[in-house]
């Protein structure tokens, strides 16, 4: 869906990026993280049309973004970091205008704001005017924008940035119900609990270079094999480490000062399953199970060095 | 986030969602209630996601909906009621939210009480003494135009100078360039719309003028001209004033640029028309003198074609091509550097460059047959043709040697036409011809006029020897000139240094022979007939040449003159073959580096970095 081909750029004398080269699946979220100053936004602009690579290329659906940017635009949606937006005309004039813009035809023109409008929630503030809005909704309100010519392609840049935790939740959301319907989303974000939980691919760039791209199993596992899991048990009897050591796949069993069980194993999820399956058929009462879930946070760290950039 | 596998939602009114892959959407069938089709169409279910505010409703269909073709005669109406039913957006967007700011509403209120007012204490002033009230109408309706066309002067400009500045500073502008409008279509919904509202002003101020019809000595019908001009002049004001700003990126410094070079050229202008009043009304005799004397002179020569040729189509020509030219700027300054940037302004030069000879003919026909004065104005004419010519020939000293990388599929006219650009080389040739074309235009309308005013030429008139001089000559300096600007351009990559560095080049080129002339031989120039030598290479050599010619030169003189007017022109032939040949040597580099780089970006290597199959 998005290719990205050895792309290399400089700013004057400063390197922006090294021999970028990643691909952006079909129908998938994908993630793009990165320190700040590593070369993301600069990436994303490519993309976008909006920079021409010094060297390399970038296809969107099969379009050099250099060569026909007329036609990437056709199929691609992009919402800025920082974006502005018009403030004395109200939501459904914003939409109209951008409808127009886009050359949607005067007939289908309102059909499609209404579209927008329900699935991005905007309803209740259409008639409200742009400054009027919540940051969170102006949010909405841009990614409404980039979705009037029902483009293929969404790029998002810092969709969650400065928003409360329920904008957070509903951004979320709203990403989740583009893919359903059949959009290929590209985030970038330094929320990286925000990307775990909705990235199926990530990438990692530091300092213009991409370190790690690909699904977030392949390389998690690629880094370190074993995965954790804290267990807690209501009244777990003496030595009960010691028998959840003796569990498929444990590698190894400590107690937490908590009193949960966190255990080191082998395997993906079908692993975890054959021990909560031992511990039940051991008559421990099992409360809760805890898989490690920040495995992006990881590996980030892992795979980034945190220099200064 | 919701579970895909939760239970169906009953509260739901579509039906439940089921889980697994989305197929595209589908066409939704047209339905009596607009707006709501999309949402309750029948469209591919997919699991629902829970909301605070209660559960979604049926996915909404984003894709196009299928229209019915339309008939010739529909699309023939379609295209002529376009811009009625569906305007620019750009028009609509921009008016409401001009409309929306209180400081606008101020504004409008001010200017008219302060026009209103300094008219009728005009009135009351020039009416005090024994003046005819005839004489004080005229009076009214100069301080009413003036103040309104000296106001809106000073404000059009920079009203216009935040169109596309404020979009980048807001960061508006991104969002508006990947909704795919075009740069043509952007720039003339800003000009529309931000002269839309100044003509919006002045008909809220027109109003006022009122006041002189009481006085009489003004007609209704020099009212209206005196309307279509100011008019015309606001549109060129806010037509800088875009270019200006599709330039910058700085709010601040588009307005006071924008402003601080409109006022003083709109002050020289208004004191050449008022020049030119004067003058008509020794010839013609009109009624009315100041800057407006235009208005009734109109009138009284609205029957002849001297009027119309001075008073609508030569300003008129000057002022729609100077419109057309900052237009075209803006549509060029919108535009990425690695974009197509030329052709905008070629398609202007295109038009100004054959026009301004048949503009040049204008004051030719009105001193027709006046043949001495022929060969002067002519002589006259084709210094502002080759004028013309340089400014045009410095217009496309500013483009890259490659053309842009972004390419649509050519059509054939497109492909014929690829040999005039983009690129420097192709560029270099329609800038050499459109240059060249005014000055030898105008001088050989010129030489035509003059066997118009007598077939028979007394022996020993040089006037075509001085107008064939003068055409090729300032063609062949402007070519010279021309070349050397995107030579420098192609040397500094900077279009505003090549030409700096070209104008400087040309100040020195006309300076030094002057200095040198009287450095070596103090009294050079006070043989009446005789070329100096050294001002035989100056870019001003032509001009001087043309006028000894005119005058009965001697032969060294005229020998003098070719032997300059020839350098020029081998120094054009020079600097263009090197342009021809530098621009070659990129593009066999620029092919041999993609080559090199098509081959380094294998397949494979994508699909080991990414883990792709």
């Amino acid at each position: 869906m998005i290719r990205v081909e050895n792309v290399s750029h400089w700013f004057g004398a400063f390197r922006a990026l090294t021999d970028v080269t990643l691909e952006v699946p079909s129908n998938e979220i994908f993630g793009f993280i990165g320190p700040n100053g590593a070369g993301k936004t600069t990436t994303i602009r490519m993309m976008a049309t909006l920079l021409e690579p010094d060297v390399g290329r970038v296809l969107v659906q099969g379009i050099d973004v250099v060569e026909h940017p007329d036609e990437v635009r056709k199929v691609l949606g992009f919402m800025p970091d920082s974006f502005g937006v018009y403030d004395r005309i109200t939501v459904d004039e914003y939409l109209e205008f951008f409808a127009a813009a886009h050359g949607i035809v005067l007939g289908q023109r309102r059909r499609t704001i209404e579209a927008v409008i329900e699935l991005t929630e905007l309803g209740a503030v259409r008639d409200r005017l742009v400054q009027a809005l919540s940051k969170g909704m102006k949010q909405r309100l841009a990614i409404a924008r980039t979705l009037l010519h029902d483009p293929k392609v969404l790029i998002l840049d810092e969709p969650a940035n400065g928003l409360d935790p329920r904008a957070r939740i509903e951004m979320r959301e709203l990403i989740e119900e583009l893919r359903r319907l059949g959009k290929t989303v590209m985030l970038s974000s330094h929320i990286l609990t925000e990307l775990s939980d909705m990235c199926t691919s990530v990438a990692i760039l530091e300092r213009g270079r991409v370190v790690a791209s690909g699904s977030v199993d392949t390389i998690g596992r690629g880094l370190r094999p074993e995965r954790g899991v804290k267990i807690r048990l209501l009244a777990p009897p003496e030595g009960v480490d010691g028998l959840l050591a003796k569990a498929p796949n444990v590698l190894s069993v400590e107690r937490d000062p908590d009193g949960a069980y966190a255990m080191q194993y082998q395997g993906g999820d079908e692993a975890l399953a054959d021990i909560v399956d031992f511990a039940v058929r051991e008559r421990l009462r099992i409360v809760r199970v805890e898989p490690d879930q920040n495995d992006l946070e990881r590996i980030f760290l892992e795979v980034t060095k945190g220099e200064l950039q | 986030m919701s579970d895909p596998n939760e239970p169906p939602d009953t509260s739901s009114p579509v039906p439940d969602p089921v889980p697994g892959p989305v197929p595209p959407p589908v066409p939704v069938p047209d339905s009596d209630r607009p707006g709501l089709a999309a949402a309750s169409a029948p469209a591919p279910e997919t699991p629902r996601v829970s909301h605070p505010d209660g559960p979604r409703r049926s996915r909404p269909s984003l894709a196009p909906q299928p229209v019915a073709a339309p008939s010739f005669v529909e699309r023939l109406k379609n295209l002529v009621l376009a811009p009625l039913r569906d305007p620019n957006p750009i028009l609509l967007k921009e008016l409401r939210a001009t409309f929306r700011t209180a400081l606008f509403i101020r504004f409008l209120y001010l200017l008219t009480g302060v026009v209103a007012v300094s008219v009728l204490l005009g009135g009351a002033m020039i009416g005090e003494g024994n003046v005819p009230p005839a004489e004080v109408g005229r009076a009214l309706f100069q301080i009413f135009f003036c103040l309104v066309l000296g106001v809106l002067c000073l404000v059009a400009p920079s009203y216009a100078a935040t169109a596309v500045t404020t979009e980048r500073e807001t960061r508006t502008y991104e969002s508006l360039v990947l909704s795919g409008m075009g740069a043509w279509r952007i720039v003339w919904g800003k000009f529309i719309a931000y002269f839309g509202s100044i003509v919006l002003i002045v008909v809220a101020i027109a109003p006022v003028i009122g006041v002189a019809f009481l006085f009489g000595g003004v007609s209704p019908g020099a009212v209206l001209v005196a309307f279509f001009w100011t008019l015309v002049i606001l549109a060129t004001a806010v037509s800088w004033g875009l270019a200006i700003s599709a330039r910058l990126d700085s709010t601040r410094i588009s307005i006071v640029l924008s402003t601080v070079l409109f006022v003083p050229i709109a002050m020289m202008l208004t004191g050449i028309v008022t020049a030119f009043g004067d003058e008509a009304r020794s010839e013609w005799g009109t009624p009315m003198d100041g800057p407006f004397w235009f208005a009734e002179a109109f009138l009284q020569r609205i029957d002849t074609a001297d009027g119309w040729a001075a008073l609508v189509i030569l300003p008129g020509f000057v002022l729609g091509s100077t419109i057309w030219f900052f237009l075209a700027s803006s549509v060029a300054g919108l535009r990425h550097p690695g974009e197509d940037r030329s052709t905008p302004l070629k398609q202007w030069a295109a038009f100004v460059s054959p026009a301004s000879v048949v503009a040049g003919a204008i004051p030719l026909g009105l001193t027709y047959p006046a043949m001495p004065g022929i060969t002067h104005v002519g002589i006259f004419m084709t210094v502002v043709a080759g004028l013309l010519g340089l400014f045009i020939g410095l217009t496309f000293a500013n483009e890259p040697p490659l053309p842009p990388r972004a390419r649509s599929t050519p059509s054939t006219i497109e492909r014929l036409l690829s040999v005039i650009g983009p690129g420097a080389a192709g560029t270099t040739r329609f800038a050499l011809v459109a240059s060249m074309l005014p000055p030898v235009g105008v001088a050989t309308v010129a030489v035509i006029a003059r066997h118009f005013a007598s077939p028979a030429l007394m022996p020993g008139d040089d006037g075509d020897a001085a107008l064939f001089v003068i055409g090729v000559g300032n063609a062949l300096v402007t070519a010279a000139f021309t070349g050397l600007a995107i030579v420098f351009r192609l040397w500094s990559r900077n279009g505003v240094v090549a030409r700096l560095l070209s104008l400087v080049t040309l100040a020195t080129a006309i300076l030094v022979p002057v200095l040198l002339s009287l450095v070596l031989q103090p009294n050079v120039f006070d043989y009446g007939n005789r070329l100096p030598p050294l001002m035989a290479v100056s870019p001003i050599g032509p001009l001087w040449s043309s006028i000894l010619l005119s005058e009965h030169a001697s032969f060294e003189s005229v020998f003098l003159a070719f032997l300059g007017i020839a350098g020029y022109g081998a120094a054009a032939l020079a600097l263009w073959l090197g342009i021809e040949m530098h621009v070659a040597r990129v593009r066999r580099a620029d092919a041999d580096r993609r080559a090199a780089r098509t081959a380094h970006v294998a397949p494979a290597a994508v699909a080991a970095s990414t883990g792709a199959p």
